[in-house]
């Protein structure tokens, strides 16, 4: 098996050379092949996904955060069906946690294992995303506002936000409506200190940026798909531009991801 | 009933995975769920869910509504048809007819309602 190690220099998960020659080392006590690749932007990222097949890699790892899994899925297009895609965050996520993986060891373990299953990705307009996208549409202050359609013809009139389209119930049960739409503005006071447990608690869920102001909700709603319409273009969490017209719902692209062995209950 | 904060925003929503529309939103279309609704907003058109709504004071809601439970605030000119319970509250102005095994109006509410209990 040929595995590559992906790593973002520009990720805010910095991995320092002790971190770096322990998880080597782990990787060689489990007797997997550890080649590590820095990368510092998507075109570079790209530039690496389109040699792959010359390097006979079977096995992308991405090293860091939540954010450099969303950059390597969003360039996901470029990779052949049969490259499986692992995960090995340094911190704990929110996507770690979906994916059981308590610590950087846990995902070691996986990767060893190598439990491979397959996943449909979501797309925003022509660019994919594993479970959950945020696009910040500006300041509300502008008298700009949004419409949003939703698959059952339902339209509604928002004022600039904050919207994060999240896939809430799929891994649960089938869901008709799977994903959720939040609308929310960044509040700009500070909170007095009584609040601030429940805007961490609200931030937690709703935002994925732990520096970021608390927030408000303004909508939630559920549908298949939504088509969004702006007057200004809206950018993501690692900060990729938008058009003002776009769709989001579920892909056809699906991709192979190594995921964690269900542990085995003691009785 | 909902924490909400003085611009009529949820400010405790841990865990909240219902449709809710707030104070700042328009909204015209059908809604289908098997959820619980809170509507703060403008809205128009029929709502049908098997969970409780919940009409805000700050709502202007024009359609029609059916629910397994309700609680209206705000102005409302619909038909609204909930099967457990429902209650209008002193500041809510509706105006059709309303229906429900279990009817409470407050004192204060502006109603001009056909009324009928199942």
């Amino acid at each position: 098996m040929m595995y590559k190690y992906l790593h973002n220099s520009k990720s805010s998960v910095k991995i320092d050379a002790k971190l770096n020659q322990s998880i080597i080392e782990r990787l060689k006590k489990r007797r997997i092949y550890s080649d590590f690749v820095e990368f510092s932007s998507e075109k570079e990222l790209a530039t690496i996904l389109s040699g792959l097949k010359k390097q006979s890699t079977n096995t992308l790892v991405i090293v860091g955060d939540d954010n450099d899994f969303n950059i390597l899925i969003g360039q996901s297009s470029k990779l052949d069906n049969d490259i499986v895609i692992g995960y090995l965050p340094v911190i704990r996520t929110r996507i770690s946690k979906k994916f059981k993986l308590n610590s950087w060891q846990d995902a070691v373990e996986a990767l060893a294992q190598r439990r491979v299953k397959e996943k449909t990705l979501y797309s925003v307009s022509s660019r994919y995303f594993y479970d959950c996208i945020e696009l910040d549409f500006g300041d509300s202050q502008k008298n700009n506002s949004l419409q949003v359609t939703t698959d059952k013809g339902l339209v509604l009139k928002i004022p600039n936000s904050k919207l994060r389209f999240e896939n809430l119930n799929e891994d649960r049960y089938f869901y008709k409506t799977p994903i959720q739409i939040t609308a929310y503005h960044q509040a700009k006071d500070k909170q007095p200190a009584a609040k601030a447990k429940l805007a961490s608690r609200l931030l937690a869920r709703l935002s994925p940026d732990k520096n970021s102001q608390p927030s408000e909700l303004i909508l939630s709603l559920h549908s298949k798909n939504f088509k969004i319409e702006a007057l200004s273009i809206a950018l993501d969490e690692v900060g990729r531009k938008y058009n003002q017209t776009l769709s989001i719902g579920k892909s056809t692209k699906t991709i192979r991801l190594i995921s964690k062995r269900p542990e085995r209950q003691n009785n | 009933m909902l924490n909400l904060n003085k611009k009529g925003h949820i400010s405790e929503l841990v865990g909240y995975s219902g449709t809710y529309i707030g104070s700042e939103v328009t909204a015209k279309g059908d809604i289908e769920s098997e959820e619980d609704i809170f509507i703060d907003g403008n809205y128009q058109g029929v709502i049908i869910t098997t969970g409780t709504i919940e009409i805000g004071k700050n709502a202007n809601l024009n359609g029609s509504i059916s629910a397994r439970s309700a609680v209206l605030e705000g102005i409302i000119k619909a038909d609204v048809m909930a099967d457990d319970s429902l209650h209008v509250s002193g500041c809510c102005q509706i105006q059709g007819k309303i229906v429900s095994k279990n009817i409470s109006i407050d004192p204060g509410a502006i109603i001009n309602i056909r009324a009928s209990t199942k």
